[in-house]
């Protein structure tokens, strides 16, 4: 994307720059929120169309709640697709080769940490994986559209929230098993 | 005092509290037994957080993202290895910020994700060399042709949906969707509330199917240069706070007369014409005829080098020495200066010097007794038209042959016209 270039006001912002910025930084973050690496690169380049189609001000806060909102409505639509494919998956963990201990326990507590990712409400999960993603607190209230004063709530609230769903899951599959 | 609140307790945590502001925070956690022991748990379950979120981190692709010049996401989890256990929070001493987390976790790619990729390159090797077949196949046909001789270049799609139709300027056809958008009265006013209208604009963008559809073939395109078909509605309607909508991109061609989505931009600056014979019959053309139906969709979606090959009968122009990385097919009355009744074919050239470059091509037919090839096009063989954009973007509009071409980039108008000889 290097070259492309947009005016606004005495701003100059150059897309290419962006991508090179902020590209990972989006895709880790899409994926966290999704759980699909393949889905998280698809969103970040929708992102950055978007980015092309109306350049953005102040890129940062602008590219990733761009990226949460688009998360969002995909999650939505994606509630049904996700169910097939866990019966796809299903289906095909007969003749899965056995995957080493550690990178199935890798897997499993990345699972559980989606599911208890997915108990928060929107803003505390999307407040939750901007400061991962080292937002400040400025940027996280632009972002979401939240007051500065409150994105401290918002975080304790949410951290709170993730680690005790994840406790919660390590007990419901305790018992479970 | 009383009591701090957990957020305040978690902006200290986060180095986000001001030193004076800090200082009486923890003055007050040193002398209450109750906030210091939230303090405590407040740590605790950010620490935890950190950690969970530390599991979630990128597993490695064979796409690995492309490297980064620095900033946030320069720390990337192979370069900085940040586990949460590594955040340092001193409350005993001045606050600092809390590096982001970027637990470094190889996880390999689930099974069944590998399973999927096995296949994707299977069918991606299959296209390639389709794809090469193809190409070799149309160079043949080419050169039995032989090669016809260029004489013109290109300019920024953009124009083309933009306000070309804007009779009332009688002059930009040129304006950039972007430009427009700083340009005209309307979009100024989003500008200016930007920050905070743009996130809900995009979001509210969660967007009709149209919508989306229209952005996913976008998607398929980032070349700036290249949006301009497929963008001049969704850039109008996103600066202006309203959902992008396919069907604005569409109402907005050129010469359809008011219609959603259109860019009105008095305002924008003229293009440089080099022709005006050719500009006059292009304006001409552009104000007062009659959209044709359009040939296919309503806009722009990605093509294979067959499918155009085949729009084209038989013959895709390209650029010599330069390798196309998108091809799209999309209705002429979408851009301005073409056949409205005929697809165009567009190449995308990502990796040109100097940024994107576009070449839309459409087959025409000359008119028997010369003159101009068709009111939509107001050129006749020989004639290049050249616009440009106060950015510096040029287009460059020639015919060659049975061709009406159109370049597109970020470069001198020299250097555009330059490189359209390169297009055998």
């Amino acid at each position: 994307m290097r070259g492309a270039q947009y005016t606004r006001g005495h701003d100059t912002i150059d897309v290419g720059e962006l991508y090179q910025l902020y590209h990972e930084s989006l895709v880790r973050l899409l994926y966290r929120r999704t759980g699909d690496r393949e889905r998280a690169e698809d969103l970040a380049q929708d992102v950055f169309v978007r980015a092309l189609e109306t350049p953005p001000l102040n890129p940062k806060p602008w590219l990733f709640a761009v990226a949460l909102n688009l998360a969002r409505d995909e999650g939505r639509r994606a509630t049904i697709q996700g169910r097939r494919l866990q019966l796809l998956r299903a289906e095909g963990g007969a003749d899965a080769a056995p995957a080493p201990d550690a990178a199935l326990e890798s897997r499993e507590r990345a699972a559980a940490v989606h599911a208890a990712l997915a108990t928060l409400g929107d803003k505390d999960r999307e407040a939750l994986l901007l400061k991962a993603e080292g937002f400040n607190y400025d940027e996280i209230a632009a972002a979401l559209g939240l007051a500065k004063g409150a994105v401290g709530t918002t975080l304790a609230r949410a951290r709170r929230r993730l680690v005790e769903a994840f406790r919660e899951q390590g007990r419901v599959s305790d018992v479970a098993h | 005092m009383s009591h701090i609140d957990d957020g305040k307790l978690n902006a200290l945590l986060d180095g986000e509290l001001d030193a004076a502001e800090a200082d009486a925070v923890r003055a007050h956690v040193a002398s209450c037994a109750e906030c210091a022991a939230r303090l405590e748990e407040a740590k605790r379950f950010l620490e935890g957080a950190a950690d969970l979120l530390g599991a979630l981190d990128l597993p490695a692709t064979a796409s690995a993202p492309p490297a980064s010049a620095g900033g946030p996401a320069a720390a990337g989890p192979r370069r900085v290895s940040k586990t949460a256990k590594e955040i340092a929070i001193d409350i005993d001493g001045a606050t600092h910020k809390s590096p982001a987390i970027r637990p470094n976790i190889p996880e390999p790619a689930p099974a069944f994700a590998r399973r999927r990729f096995d296949f994707t390159t299977l069918a991606w090797a299959a296209v390639i060399v389709l794809a090469i077949g193809v190409v070799y196949l149309a160079n043949q046909v080419r050169r039995v042709r032989g090669s016809e001789t260029l004489t013109e270049s290109a300019t920024q799609p953009t124009d083309a949906a933009a306000p070309v139709s804007s009779p009332a300027s009688g002059a930009p056809r040129t304006a950039h969707p972007s430009h427009a958008a700083a340009a005209s009265p309307t979009s100024r006013k989003p500008a200016t509330s930007h920050a905070r209208s743009e996130p809900r604009t995009t979001g509210a963008a969660k967007a009709t199917a149209a919508g989306e559809k229209r952005l996913l073939a976008a998607k398929a395109n980032p070349a700036p240069s290249t949006r301009g078909v497929t963008q001049t509605g969704a850039a109008t309607e996103l600066a202006a706070g309203a959902p992008p909508r396919v069907q604005a991109a569409a109402g907005a061609a050129p010469g359809a007369g008011p219609a959603a989505g259109r860019v009105n931009a008095p305002a924008a600056p003229a293009p440089a014409v080099t022709s005006n014979r050719a500009a006059a019959a292009a304006d001409r053309a552009v104000g007062g005829v009659a959209a044709p139906t359009p040939t296919t969709a309503a806009t722009f979606h990605r093509a294979t080098l067959e499918q155009a090959v085949a729009r084209l009968d038989g013959v895709v122009r390209l650029i010599d020495g330069m390798r196309f990385q998108e091809v799209e097919i999309g209705p002429g009355h979408l851009i301005a200066g073409a056949d409205r009744g005929r697809d165009v074919v567009r190449l995308i050239y990502t990796g040109a010097p100097g940024g994107h470059l576009t070449l839309d091509q459409q087959r025409i037919t000359l008119p028997a007794g010369g003159g101009i090839v068709s009111a939509d096009i107001g050129m006749r063989p020989g004639d290049t038209l050249t616009t440009a954009t106060p950015q510096g973007a040029v287009r460059v509009r020639w015919i060659s042959g049975t061709f009406w071409l159109s370049l597109t980039g970020s470069l001198p108008p020299d250097s555009l016209r330059k490189l359209t000889e390169r297009v055998r």
